[in-house]
């Protein structure tokens, strides 16, 4: 009862945080865009007989994977070194 | 829908036609005549008949027969000469099938004159050209709804379009039927079906087996009997709510809780009351996901959704319109090549993730 009821109220801040959000139009990004991105998709395509492409991006993904744990942990650390008490 | 044909000459109609007229294109010098007409089965069952007046004269004598929608199988067409004008009839009796002239004939000549016609109606088997579509539902917490909707050839009787679904593992969950409207079955248009599926959550998911957060659906267009499938459509994919997990059959006992039932009356009556106070209800957790459906294509969510579709499809695009050297690709070093610079990235990647580790401040 009282974890449910703490998650419903916490729900029900967020749901009504992101009610402005919620009444926006859904996007739609230019038809240009994801041309762009099938075009650069067919470019890179033409490159994977001679290059491992499919291991480039594990190893890119990797790379960004880490940074964005390093930022969430860094970013999570500043909001508690602002609590009271906390230095 | 009519059939062209000289004499003498079998054709084949598709499934859905309804047969309301015949042409006979080489009769020549008939004046206008009354004749009769039969179409009978491969059986000698008579399935229409009538009363037909052939003007002339004329090149083609065109009979206009009461429409009759005929199943698939073999048939024959058999004018039979009454009266008119330069029109001899020399048949003593119904000459039952084809071959040589039956019962009506110019006078001048057998050769070209009105026989019997055989023609053939395709089965709704080779004749299936349809499809039968369906949408993914949107997410939902008590029911799941499918938009399915279909275009097919059917015979004049009741058909059922069936939903289906399967698990990641193909096994069969459930499955629901819906029988199409009668108004599609009229003929010879083929039908448009729209239906939805409303589906209960309780009844699909029994276990938390029976749940994978990815299920799967199948449309089907089959016979009543579910013995014919003429058609399916693809199979496509979506996201089951956390709601779905240990939900129960209708009319199922909830199962006993394993989690507050050591014996001790005591105990599990505090084990039940601490669990009723701090244990979150299925509901509370799987409103969230709902939250980030609701949110996950507006501004700036939407943004970041729309790049990784768009860079998902960018990453399984496996045609290219462009080509580098394509003569040197089919070499036969380019693999070992391939497989050095794959280990070399491998390794820069672990180098460069034990220098940052060695270089992070806490």
């Amino acid at each position: 009862m009282i974890t449910t009821g703490f998650l419903y109220l916490v729900f029900s801040l967020v749901w009504a945080v992101t009610l402005p959000i919620r009444a926006l139009s859904d996007v739609a990004l230019p038809a240009s865009f994801t041309a762009a991105i099938v075009t650069a998709g067919e470019y890179l395509t033409s490159v994977e007989p001679y290059f491992p492409l499919g291991t480039l991006f594990i190893v890119l993904g990797w790379v960004l994977g880490v940074e964005l744990a390093i930022v969430t942990y860094k970013g999570i650390m500043w909001l508690i070194r602002r609590l009271p008490t906390q230095s | 829908m009519g059939s062209d044909g000289s004499a003498g000459q079998s054709f084949t109609l598709p499934f859905d036609t309804v047969v309301d007229r015949f042409t006979f294109g080489t009769l020549a010098g008939a004046g206008p005549a009354v004749n009769t007409y039969e179409i009978r089965n491969a059986t000698g069952t008579v399935m229409a008949s009538g009363t037909v007046s052939v003007p002339g004269p004329t090149s083609a004598a065109i009979f206009n027969i009461s429409p009759v929608f005929l199943a698939a199988g073999e048939y024959h067409f058999k004018p039979a000469y009454i009266s008119g004008i330069g029109w001899t009839h020399i048949g003593a009796t119904n000459n039952p099938y084809p071959g040589g002239c039956s019962k009506v004939y110019a006078t001048s000549s057998c050769s070209g004159n009105l026989n019997d016609l055989v023609f053939t109606v395709e089965s709704a088997d080779t004749y299936a050209s349809g499809t039968v579509q369906i949408t993914s539902p949107q997410l939902g917490q008590e029911t799941y709804e499918f938009d399915f909707w279909g275009v097919h050839a059917i015979p004049p009787a009741a058909e059922s379009l069936v939903l289906v679904s399967y698990s990641a593992s193909s096994t069969l969950l459930w499955s629901a039927s819906s029988t199409v409207d009668a108004t599609f079955l009229s003929v010879p248009a083929a039908f448009t079906a729209e239906d939805t599926f409303v589906v209960r959550t309780g009844v699909i998911c029994v276990t938390e087996n029976d749940c994978p957060r990815t299920m799967y659906a199948q449309a089907k267009l089959v016979s009543t009997d579910q013995t014919t499938e003429y058609t399916s459509s693809t199979i496509i994919s979506f996201t089951t709510l956390f709601s779905f997990r240990n939900a129960r059959l209708p009319g199922e006992e909830p199962p006993e809780d394993e989690a507050c039932s050591s014996g001790d009356v005591v105990a599990d009556a505090v084990c039940r009351s601490v669990r009723w106070l701090f244990y979150p209800s299925p509901t509370s957790l799987s409103q969230w996901s709902g939250l980030w459906s609701a949110v996950k294509n507006k501004p700036p969510f939407g943004y970041g959704t729309s790049v990784v579709l768009a860079l998902q499809s960018f990453s399984t695009s496996t045609t290219s319109t462009f080509a580098l050297a394509p003569e040197l690709a089919d070499l036969p070093f380019w693999d070992p090549i391939k497989t050095v610079i794959s280990f070399l990235l491998y390794l820069l990647g672990i180098f460069w993730t034990f220098n940052r580790a060695r270089h992070f401040e806490f």
